[in-house]
């Protein structure tokens, strides 16, 4: 073990501010950073400048690929590839670049902690989360293995982990993405650093996680200074004092939360917020107008009218229906096996030319329900039907001829691609299984054809997806899943491996597909803006069960089950006014195992209302208005409808 | 973890039975006997011998003699060597193949281990290059190539080593055989220990070991080493087991007694029971090691604890 040294070099601040009152943290002036490729220097960052002070959080907003991270690493020694770094990064007045790594060595967890991306991958698989917390406390404080094991406990405590002396003795992998989110603030919190250094800490989390860990960190900002790299105007409003746009490795622009956010001077910045001059919100926030009117919605122009279709009225022949389908999973638990509900009691009809929209956290069966509309999970109860016609009876070539009229986008547009075909063969491969008829020219026409249609140039037809961007990878997906045609579209999570600007993309490109042709859409997504846009009717997910089915603006608007109005409440608006308040609002805890699901109600163990009836019965599935259904023993939207009437 | 090895244990059996059943129909039902030859027997000597040894009797029945056997640890007398049983036979290599096999084995990891570490930390250098080159033609070149070749340098030229031969207790006639055995061995190691850290190196998690400051040695000991030996470990679970039942060419050059040459022996020689000695001894050792692999990779990685479970 290391030898003991003081916690924090004492280090003289600069005397003018010192006396101003503002102590400046970090200051970085004229950083760039160029990595070396096989044709000499590429450029990453450029003359980046910004200082964070202590008791704000500075927010850092940019693209993929804008060089916000690089920046932070090369400011801390962390590039992964050799690179040549220049400018001045001081920390309380003493320069980091240069520093050997020995030095910054007592710096890094020390005096700056530092939290990633992705929870999954950022704490060590084989250690205990006790030990990693106690690591550095050990390294940088001298601490000894009691009293560090002590601390860690109090840290872990403090990022209000539930139980929190059982998961000292757990590995990562037991943990769920927030809870791991939680240990890895605490680790960075551990010396009490001065600055905190948060990438993108919430964008691999759901919103009902994000809102909280969001909320955690809003307590940990007073008295250190925060840096925050995020892609997400939401997540600055509700935690950052300044803003800074970064694009292509350069500061664009720069300024207090309030004023980037209402008033940005940049085009790019109003692109990055979702607001193009022509579409700029038109009610003031905090009007009471209720959450649709403070989201950035985009309608498509002419948005075709909400389907006959519904519960209520179904049609003669839905294009998709599922009844009472349930879907189950073995899992071993240590000695026994157990069966996993993924899904129970789905009814759900999708018309000719609708929109369906599924939401609900991670885990709550959304991608199983894609998996098992197309019947690619045999359902263990209830019944599967396309145009009417049950999957499970059709012979082997009937089924794979129905198969055709439903196609699916994945979520990851990378690895759903074969990585070793063209993007011409990609496309095409549908057309040579459904329509062997048609000769390689006839192919090519038709390949062409729809790569126009989903904004793709044909130059792109010899590519490879590892040589296409992100979202042109999802286009590919969407060309291929359209070129036969198909009238259901199954969505599952299409926009989340996308940039904000890629996904509104992506998202307008589906909206006019289906218009164009009539598809009916079942769109997953765990973003409920872009479910809002795009959907005529919205069914919210939770633990395999229904819990709500509305249409999308009346959801929205007044949501009736509990549940829904948590998981809206959580969405991070890019409004400074109103977001810290409505994250300070945010109640929803961790949700239970699915392997051990509450007595009664499912929902009952995370709702603000519920009851001892709750724990007795399972809420019925109800209508709670026309075209709406719920089930909650607690219905308060039945009566606000009631009242409006 | 126990609990799991003792199932996997108890698994072992049916994989063995299974085996035993095979290769004993399978080495019977090859064209020719132990007792053809070149000069065919007389047939009264010929069917006392199958008498003897039970061959005139039905397939099946010799099975169940051969399992009936087996039940009280007898593998049967060897049909060629008639002087001996199996079991004396495999009691007198194996201690050979054995200190042979683990020497070779702790000589390739002892040295296979550090220079793909090495390899790894100086991606690109030349140390990289020079462990890569060493690799690839330790492993290009065949043992009956670098056995001779080295036999001849330190045996013949430079005289500080014998040339072949063994005697027990004698560690200078283990070198040579064992630096033969090693070879492409500690190769597939250094490569396999290289890519192994490389991936770890650039994984989130030593980048976020890194960003709290704990040091390149603590970092690379505690949260990088053990992830980036479990290609190594897969790799020798198999491996092992065939370097310490013997090599054959190994074996041959240096002229040792060990186990290697019983298998390709016996089988030319249709002496089916040595066969089928040194296939369920091989058997045998193949398994555990792949268990012991498997338990090393579930102490290694906590995450496949649960899928085993």
């Amino acid at each position: 073990m290391s030898s003991i040294r003081p916690p924090v070099e004492p280090v003289a601040l600069p005397a003018s501010r010192a006396a101003a009152g503002a102590a400046t943290v970090l200051a970085v002036e004229d950083l760039s950073v160029a990595f070396r490729g096989a044709e000499g220097l590429a450029p990453a960052v450029e003359g980046l400048s910004f200082t964070v002070q202590r008791g704000e959080c500075l927010g850092i907003v940019g693209e993929s690929g804008a060089g916000k991270t690089q920046a932070f690493l090369a400011a801390l020694g962390l590039l992964a590839s050799p690179a040549h770094v220049t400018g001045r990064v001081r920390l309380d007045g003493q320069e980091l670049l240069g520093l050997p790594e020995r030095a910054l060595d007592r710096i890094r967890g020390a005096r700056v902690g530092l939290v990633f991306q992705d929870p999954m991958a950022s704490l060590t698989p084989h250690l205990r989360i006790g030990d990693q917390l106690a690591e550095p406390l050990r390294r940088h404080l001298g601490m000894g293995a009691r009293e560090a094991r002590g601390r860690a406990l109090q840290l872990l405590e403090r990022v209000r982990l539930a139980d929190a002396a059982r998961r000292m003795r757990q590995y990562p992998h037991e943990l769920s993405g927030g809870m791991r989110q939680r240990v890895m603030i605490a680790i960075a919190l551990a010396c009490d650093p001065q600055l905190l250094i948060l990438d993108e800490p919430t964008s691999a989390l759901d919103v009902t996680l994000q809102a909280q860990i969001l909320n955690l960190l809003a307590e940990f900002k007073r008295e250190r200074g925060v840096a925050l790299i995020t892609h997400d105007f939401g997540v600055v409003a509700g935690l950052a004092d300044q803003v800074a746009v970064m694009r292509a490795g350069r500061l664009i622009e720069q300024g207090s939360t309030a004023e980037v956010l209402k008033a940005p001077r940049e085009p790019y910045t109003r692109q990055l917020l979702g607001r193009d001059d022509s579409r700029q919100a038109a009610s003031p926030p905090g009007s009471g107008a209720g959450l649709g009117a403070l989201l950035p919605v985009t309608l498509p122009a002419s948005r075709p009218r909400v389907s006959e279709c519904s519960p209520a009225h179904p049609c003669p022949t839905p294009r998709l229906a599922l009844s009472g389908v349930g879907v189950s999973f073995p899992v071993a638990r240590g000695w026994r096996r157990q069966a996993l509900r993924a899904l129970d009691g789905i009814d759900l009809t999708l018309g000719a030319g609708e929109a369906l929209g599924v939401v609900g956290e991670s885990g709550c069966g959304k991608s199983t329900l894609t998996r098992a509309a197309l019947y690619l999970i045999r359902p263990a109860a209830g019944e599967v039907l396309w145009m009417g016609r049950s999957p499970a009876d059709l012979p082997g070539g009937e089924l794979r001829r129905l198969r055709r009229e439903l196609q699916i986008v994945f979520q990851d547009p990378l690895a759903s691609l074969d990585p070793h075909l063209t993007v011409q063969r990609l496309v095409a491969e549908p057309l040579e299984i459904h329509r062997p008829q048609l000769d390689a020219s006839g192919r090519l026409e038709e390949v062409c054809g729809m790569l126009e249609r989903v904004g793709l140039d044909r130059s792109l037809l010899t590519r490879r997806p590892h040589e296409l961007s992100g979202g042109q990878c999802q286009r590919v997906g969407i060309a291929r899943a359209m070129i036969l045609k198909p009238r259901v579209l199954v969505c599952d999570e299409p926009l989340s491996a996308l940039d904000a600007p890629t996904r509104a993309q992506v998202l307008a490109l589906l909206a006019e597909l289906r218009r164009e042709q009539g598809t009916s859409l079942l769109f997953v997504s765990h973003d409920l803006s872009s479910v809002q846009r795009l959907c005529d009717r919205v069914l919210v997910l939770y633990l395999g069960r229904m819990a709500e089915l509305a249409p999308a603006q009346a959801l929205f608007a007044a949501p009736h089950h509990p549940y829904t109005r948590e998981l809206l409440a959580a969405i991070a608006v890019a409004d400074p006014d109103i977001q810290p308040a409505r994250l300070a609002q945010v109640r929803l805890g961790e949700p239970p195992s699915p392997l051990e699901l509450p007595q009664g109600c499912a929902f009952r163990t995370r709702c603000p209302q519920a009851s001892s009836l709750c724990a007795e019965r399972a809420p019925a599935w109800e209508q709670t208005a026309e075209d709406r259904w719920a089930a909650c023993h607690h219905l308060r939207g039945r009566a606000d409808d009631m009242l409006l009437k | 973890m126990l609990g799991y090895a003792a199932r996997r244990i108890a698994g072992i059996v049916p994989v063995l039975l299974i085996l035993i059943t095979v290769s004993f129909f399978v080495v019977r039902l090859a064209p020719g006997g132990p007792f053809d030859q070149a000069r065919p027997l007389p047939p009264r000597t010929r069917a006392e011998l199958e008498q003897l040894y039970g061959l005139n009797r039905p397939l099946i029945v010799q099975y169940w003699h051969y399992l009936q056997g087996l039940a009280h640890g007898d593998l049967g007398p060897s049909f060629k060597m008639h002087d001996d049983t199996v079991a004396g036979l495999i009691a007198q290599g194996l201690p050979v193949s054995l200190t042979l096999g683990s020497s070779a084995l702790a000589l390739a990891l002892l040295i296979g281990v550090p220079l793909g570490l090495w390899a790894a930390l100086g991606r690109g250098g030349a140390l990289d290059h020079a462990v890569c080159a060493f690799a690839a033609v330790s492993l290009a070149l065949p043992s009956f190539v670098t056995g001779p070749f080295l036999a001849l340098a330190f045996g013949l030229w430079l005289h500080w080593l014998p040339v072949a031969g063994w005697q027990a207790g004698e560690p200078r006639y283990l070198i040579l055989p064992a630096v033969t055995l090693a070879l492409p061995v500690c190769a597939s190691v250094a490569r396999l220990m290289r890519g192994g850290m490389l991936d770890v190196i650039e994984a989130s998690f030593v980048r976020s070991a890194r960003a709290r400051g704990l040091g390149r040695w603590r970092v690379l000991r505690h949260h990088a080493l053990r992830p980036a030996l479990v290609p190594v470990v897969s790799y020798l679970g198999p491996a092992v087991a065939s370097l310490v039942t013997g090599s054959l060419v190994v074996e041959t050059v240096f002229e040792l007694p060990g186990t290697g040459r019983y298998l390709v022996q016996g089988a030319l020689n249709r002496d089916y029971t040595l066969v089928m000695g040194m296939v369920l001894l091989y058997g045998t050792l193949t398994l555990l090691c792949n268990l012991a692999a498997d338990l090393i990779h579930a102490w290694l990685d906590p995450r496949v604890r649960g899928e085993h479970a």
